[in-house]
């Protein structure tokens, strides 16, 4: 036989009772709002751009990689282009980048007084349509976008250090984040 | 006055011997002085009655054209886990301790009004003191919470979206000002890779918030990274463990607690289609026009990017595999204005015909052609302090040269490098990085 009419059980008191509520309970703020947060520029890079390499072109990549690295540079956003591959490094190892590459014998250039604007935004790829609106804005001014670059929080620009921090601005004006 | 926040996953609650042992976990809290708060996911996984995905079935399948509105969804997909904390405090109570089962709503969880992948807002602990103050140990239930829009009479209820129940169990910890909070599933820790693909992978003992946010974003499904990030925000110890095994699992710290450089795993994620545009028949002046054209539709039709690149004569990016099929529809044989004159897009090496026929009609109309590799995926390094040395770059890809992976692109952060490749060779890639950066200690 059931009891249709169903009552809350008195709770039971026992050991976990002598909890005490706080005198005062605060509403906790908890994640970072959507979209983007931030948008900062840093400043101080050289951007690299190898190209014409020979086939096969992922071996050819992996020499300048290697050449690189012998120069004991560290690199930053690397990718790869049609012909061979492109990425930034610190302005205090361009010289010596800029050797390595000229004593092997590779097309290249390599751009000084680079600056990186960074788009932060939380989980990024998660948010439909924003990098791509991000990119757009970017590419509406006059600045001159030289490398692209993403992970699942930033979107990065690379370009000229003068035109850095006019398209940080124009970012924050259209699309948000705090400097 | 000691809390600790425990969270049980979909496998941990499934059956009634997985719900016992998560209870009895529970119960040892508690018997060591601690007030237990719980938070659960839905029973089970895929396919299983009462998963997540299973009532969103019962929706879906009403019509495979009319999509269910997300509202009516977040209602279907929250009654998972409100079936699952019900169960579990009845299990509890079974085993002699009081608990009563709370919506995410009386717990106090306040999001903003995005069904679906609601974020959290704030959270009223109020509720959950009331419950522990009459000696009961509160279930809540994960992965969703309310907010008021001012219109509709009570509060509407929204879900968090994916990894949503460890957010919920971080949030309340970190409301609480619990002593921690552990996750428990069905794996030992964090690993170093995902176990299907290196059986061997050891668990990592204690690894940074930052570290396992960067994994998990990078796709370690252990825990959500959104759970990592509260975590870290408000100092509350994280740990990983097993509901099923008396393994020590993973404590979640903060970077100064971790040794020094090391990498921490191998990670991978996604069904992605790389894209690639060759401008070089386009005049230098209207490259930068088809860009802005291309990425302003990309944003109004709502794609999420990966591997975005630029070079001069060309640029690229990859989409997700069920976004192109709108792709194809949105740019495959698109003509559009440029500088006073026509330019018409080919996605793919091979015409449609009704792409050829435009053409003919259109005469010399200049043809930009994308170049489509589907069928790729995302291998991820994960290290702290160790991506920012010389030479990684060259290590990561030499290593998949070796192992005869093509490498389509990459992409890179302070914590990762992550690479593009074809998903017919993600075993091998993900082997081959964890045998060169995670090689398992020699036994003498």
């Amino acid at each position: 036989m059931s009891d249709s009419t169903i009552r809350p059980e008195p709770l039971r008191q026992d050991a976990a009772s002598e909890y005490r509520m706080p005198d005062a309970i605060k509403e906790t703020e908890f994640e970072k709002p959507r979209g983007i947060n931030r948008v900062e520029v840093r400043k101080g890079l050289a951007r690299v751009h190898v190209s014409r390499l020979s086939e096969p072109l992922a071996e050819h990549r992996l020499l300048v990689l290697r050449a690189v690295a012998d120069a004991q540079i560290s690199i930053d956003f690397l990718k790869f282009t049609p012909t061979g591959l492109s990425f930034i490094v610190p302005i205090s190892g361009a010289e010596v980048v800029e050797t390595a590459l000229r004593d092997r014998g590779w097309t290249y250039s390599l751009k000084p007084d680079r600056s990186v604007v960074l788009v932060h935004a939380v989980n990024m790829r998660d948010e439909v349509g924003l990098m791509a609106q991000i990119i757009a804005e970017a590419l509406t001014g006059d600045a001159v976008l030289e490398h692209l670059g993403d992970m699942h929080d930033r979107l990065l620009v690379v370009l000229p250090d003068d035109e850095a921090e006019a398209l940080a601005e124009r970012l924050r004006a259209q699309i948000g984040g705090e400097a | 006055m000691k809390v600790v926040v425990l969270k049980f996953g979909g496998t941990s609650v499934r059956s009634k011997e997985n719900r016992m042992k998560a209870a009895l976990r529970v119960v040892s809290a508690k018997e060591a002085g601690y007030h237990p708060v719980v938070v659960v996911s839905a029973i089970g996984r895929r396919g299983e009655p009462y998963a997540t995905d299973t009532l969103v079935g019962l929706l879906s399948e009403i019509d495979p054209v009319i999509e269910p509105d997300s509202r009516e969804m977040d209602l279907m997909m929250a009654c998972g886990e409100i079936i699952s904390s019900a169960v579990f405090a009845h299990t509890l109570k079974s085993l002699g301790h009081p608990a009563m089962a709370m919506r995410g709503g009386q717990a106090g969880i306040r999001t903003d009004g995005s069904y679906g992948s609601a974020r959290i807002l704030g959270v009223n602990p109020i509720g959950l003191y009331e419950v522990l103050g009459r000696g009961a140990i509160p279930v809540v239930c994960g992965f969703q919470g309310v907010w008021t829009d001012g219109k509709l009479p009570g509060a509407e209820l929204t879900t968090l979206g994916r990894g949503g129940s460890d957010t919920t169990a971080a949030a309340i910890g970190a409301a609480l000002g619990a002593e921690r909070v552990e996750i428990y599933t069905d794996v030992d820790g964090v690993k170093t890779a995902d176990p299907d693909f290196v059986p061997h992978a050891p668990t990592l003992p204690k690894v940074s918030y930052d570290e396992v946010a960067e994994i998990a974003h990078l796709g370690a499904k252990v825990l959500h990274p959104r759970a990592a990030e509260v975590a870290m925000r408000f100092g509350i110890p994280l740990w990983v463990k097993n509901t099923f095994s008396d393994a020590a699992g993973t404590e979640v710290v903060h970077r100064d607690g971790v040794d020094g450089r090391r990498v921490t795993g191998v990670t991978h994620s996604g069904k992605l289609v790389y894209l690639q545009m060759d401008l070089s028949g386009v005049e230098e002046s209207a490259r930068r026009a088809v860009m802005r054209m291309v990425y302003e539709t990309l944003g109004q039709h709502s794609f999420n990017l990966y591997m975005v690149n630029l070079s001069p004569t060309s640029f690229g990016f990859a989409v997700p595999r069920d976004q192109y099929g709108t792709f194809m529809l949105l740019f495959d044989g698109l003509v559009f204005p440029i500088n006073g004159s026509l330019i018409m897009l080919q996605v793919g090496d091979e015409a449609t015909p009704e792409t050829r026929t435009q053409l003919r009609l259109l005469g010399d109309v200049p043809l930009v052609k994308m170049t489509v590799t589907e069928g790729c995926t995302m291998v991820s390094l994960v290290g702290q302090d160790y991506i920012q040395q010389p030479g990684v770059f060259h290590w990561v890809l030499d290593t998949l040269i070796q192992a005869q992976v093509p490498v389509l692109q990459t992409s890179d952060s302070d914590f990762s490098v992550s690479l593009l490749v074809p998903e017919s060779e993600l075993h091998r890639a993900v082997h081959a990085l964890h045998d060169q950066f995670l090689p398992p200690p020699v036994v003498a």
